[in-house]
């Protein structure tokens, strides 16, 4: 415990220096720091016109989820009257399309529309999570598994191209067919299956049927592993998102029906089609650069799998010499003198990194809490849910943060020290660019030093016993200061602060605290000026508030 | 209570992926070939010879050795004479110019299966003189050589398959 209070004493010197030797953090890699400026640049002009609660930017991978449910639901529909032979299949769509009163041509197209939208959606989802750095480490399961659900959608759309049997089928098949030859899987080159209206039997459309009906299944596990390192993951759009999208595919269905080519017939070359751009575009750009099935595949691998190693190919900038926080982001321990096997800390982990294993010290708990640091983000978030001090991250757990606080609030013995802040501010070191914002020892906001600072990783390490302890040792005020809504690199938003119903703004999920005298507010890194003049603002009011 | 609704600029902005969707669903069009080309594909399926086939004498120890054996071990089905088969030599010309030549090897880890084919040729519509040849790669002068030459009237946008099949023993034009 004496260690923990002179690591205190020592952090701000420490930090001083950092700030003075390296000038400002630099958390995300540079060769992403373009893209993270462009990025955070759209997300604010979406936040502008949707506000951050229903910015659609911020739930991609629940639209996803939707549209893949459109598909799937539109997709159990044409099964019903799909026929699987060659020489039905284009007739039997044929009369989805046309012949059932229109209603049928509009699930065929919300089935295609849909798909399209699902290409377009998990291509910018992925852009987005790649710009904000959030694929590396602890998220590379999620960034491969995502990365894999990319080829088997695009495969799914193939085969969906298939199944109409008409001069699109007929030249997706072929070309599709040219690529798999190359693979060492069958002497017999698979165009021969095309070679002639004769050749293709009913059992190839048997085989793409189901290969079309099983994809699907293989994608709900590749999801469901891509989900399963996050806790709470956000898999359904705000409804408000939800109607929008269906009722756009509606009319766009309503618009421009999805309709077939001309029936295949093998014994004629196709000339010019329709081509959707999305999935068949890629047999477009090999044929217009005659690209042999062979160097097709290899340039594609080699493409792939460089894009599935990004996060082991980009490093981590050296985070830990340039970081200003109070609260070093290092591994996390469990004490298990103090740890009594509450599901606290797990409940607040949003990556399940802590797990309650069987008691193995012999205490009279059944459970003990444990880390997986493979898992874990440093992000705080245990270290202050855990009532019992038992989590700590270099050295700092809810007593250390506790003393911090008091230590803050407390007058120099001598009375030379600087004066008691009003009030306390704790930021999350990644919402905004901290560099000249602070005094140089961190301590304080450099345009208000009224205001009592510390920096932390996340505000969700703030939980509300620390806020409530700010008030009892003296603080007027308690800003919190983090990323607004889905930017939150810890996916905090979910936990801890949610939006007020009444009034719109944000609120800690403890009632007993005095709403008046906290404030959330979760910012945007292009407003630098704007916080400076809510927290002059926040402290004015809470000053005459105790004068009043 | 005060309950969120997407603005009319925030539902033209979700419309826009849909713009994006209505155009790249279906446009620009790709032309693969052009009105006026034909194409000619060559597909088949050949088992070619035994690349060494037993004489009479080897036949006779061969048998000789199979009824020395235990009864459980005379393989039934095993033939004599070596199990691999030859490659397959096919030339194509297309208007007297000679544009393919290859060898190619039977499937299978030891050239036990059949030798495929598939080769096609782009070119302008129109009559065309066609020649092909196909031979087992053997070094036997009595080896059977199929050849298939005519004279084509190659339709545009039309394929002409020449394949082979075993009961006509020749290559011809599949119909």
């Amino acid at each position: 415990m004496e260690a923990e209070r002179d690591h205190v004493k020592e952090m701000p010197k420490e930090v001083a220096k950092a700030v003075k030797a390296k000038k400002a953090p630099k958390y995300i890699p540079w060769i992403l720091r373009p893209g993270n400026y462009a990025l955070v640049f759209v997300q604010e002009k979406f936040n502008w016109v949707f506000t951050p609660q229903l910015n659609p930017l911020y739930f991609l991978g629940s639209i996803t989820f939707l549209l893949f449910w459109v598909a799937l639901a539109s997709g159990i529909y044409l099964f019903l009257f799909y026929e699987i032979t060659p020489e039905k299949a284009y007739s039997s769509v044929q009369y989805m399309t046309e012949g059932q009163k229109y209603y049928g041509g509009i699930i065929r197209s919300l089935h295609r529309y849909s798909s399209d939208g699902l290409m377009i959606v998990i291509i910018v989802h992925m852009i987005q999570v790649f710009f904000s750095d959030r694929f590396r480490k602890y998220r590379w399961v999620a960034w491969v598994t995502g990365a894999a659900i990319i080829p088997v959608i695009w495969f799914e759309g193939v085969t969906g191209y298939f199944l109409p049997w008409d001069e699109v089928a007929q030249m997706t098949s072929i070309a599709m067919s040219q690529i798999i030859s190359t693979l060492p899987i069958s002497a017999e080159p698979m165009e021969r299956l095309f070679a002639h209206n004769d050749a293709v039997t009913p059992l190839l459309f048997f085989i793409m049927t189901y290969l079309h009906l099983a994809v699907p299944c293989l994608l709900l596990i590749l999801a469901w592993v891509h989900c399963m390192r996050i806790s709470m993951p956000l898999i359904t759009p705000p409804p408000q998102i939800t109607y929008t999208i269906l009722a756009a595919l509606l009319v766009l269905s309503l618009v421009k029906p999805a309709v077939s080519a001309g029936p295949a017939d093998l014994g004629s070359l196709v000339g010019e089609v329709n081509i959707d751009w999305f999935y068949l575009g890629v047999f477009v750009v090999f044929d217009y650069l005659d690209l042999a099935g062979g160097h097709a595949l290899f340039w594609g691998g080699v493409v792939y799998t460089g894009f599935i190693l990004l996060p082991w190919v980009i490093r981590d900038p050296k985070r830990h010499e340039d970081s200003i926080a109070t609260v070093p982001q290092v591994d996390v321990r469990v004490d298990l003198e103090k740890c009594k096997g509450c599901p606290l800390c797990q409940q607040s982990c949003p990556f399940e990194a802590m797990i309650l294993v069987n008691r193995k010290d012999g205490k009279n708990y059944d459970t003990q809490a444990e880390v997986i640091p493979a898992h874990c983000s440093q992000c705080g978030f245990c270290v202050n849910a855990c009532e019992f001090g038992a989590v700590s991250m270099g050295g700092w757990n809810k007593g250390t943060f506790h003393d911090f606080v008091t230590k803050v609030f407390t007058p120099a013995p001598d009375g030379n020290g600087e004066s008691i802040p009003t009030s306390i501010a704790f930021i999350c070191e990644r919402s905004f660019n901290l560099e000249g914002f602070l005094t140089d020892d961190c301590m304080r906001v450099a345009t208000t030093p009224d205001v009592g600072v510390m920096v932390i990783p996340c505000i969700g390490a703030v939980s509300p016993s620390l806020v409530e302890h700010c008030f009892e040792v003296g603080a007027k005020g308690v800003m919190v200061i983090g990323c607004r809504g889905l930017d939150c690199h810890y996916r905090e938003e979910r936990r801890r602060v949610h939006i007020s119903k009444e009034d719109g703004s944000h609120k800690f999920m403890v009632e007993s605290i005095d709403d008046n005298r906290l404030r959330i507010m979760l910012v945007s890194p292009l407003q630098i000026e704007k916080i400076r003049q809510e927290i002059d603002e926040f402290n004015e009011e809470v000053k005459q508030g105790v004068a009043s | 209570m005060k309950k969120r609704k997407i603005t009319f600029s925030g539902g033209i902005m979700l419309f826009m992926p849909v713009v994006f969707i209505y155009l790249f669903s279906t446009w620009p069009s790709y032309e693969f070939y052009k009105p006026d080309e034909s194409q000619l594909l060559v597909s088949l399926k050949k088992r070619t010879e035994k690349s060494h086939l037993c004489d009479e004498k080897e036949r006779e120890a061969f048998m000789e050795e199979i009824a020395s054996k235990p009864k459980h071990m005379q393989v039934v089905h095993r033939e004599c004479g070596s199990r691999g088969r030859v490659p397959l030599e096919l030339k194509i010309w297309l208007d007297g110019k000679e544009s393919l030549t290859k060898v190619i090897k039977p499937a299978g880890l030891r050239s036990d299966g059949v030798v495929f084919v598939y080769e096609k040729f782009t070119f302008q519509s129109g009559p065309h003189d066609i020649k092909i040849t196909m031979r087992d790669f053997k070094d036997d002068p009595n080896m059977k050589v199929h050849v298939f030459q005519e004279h084509i009237d190659f339709q545009p946008r039309k394929v002409t398959l020449v394949t082979y099949t075993p009961e006509s023993d020749a290559l011809l034009i599949h119909n």
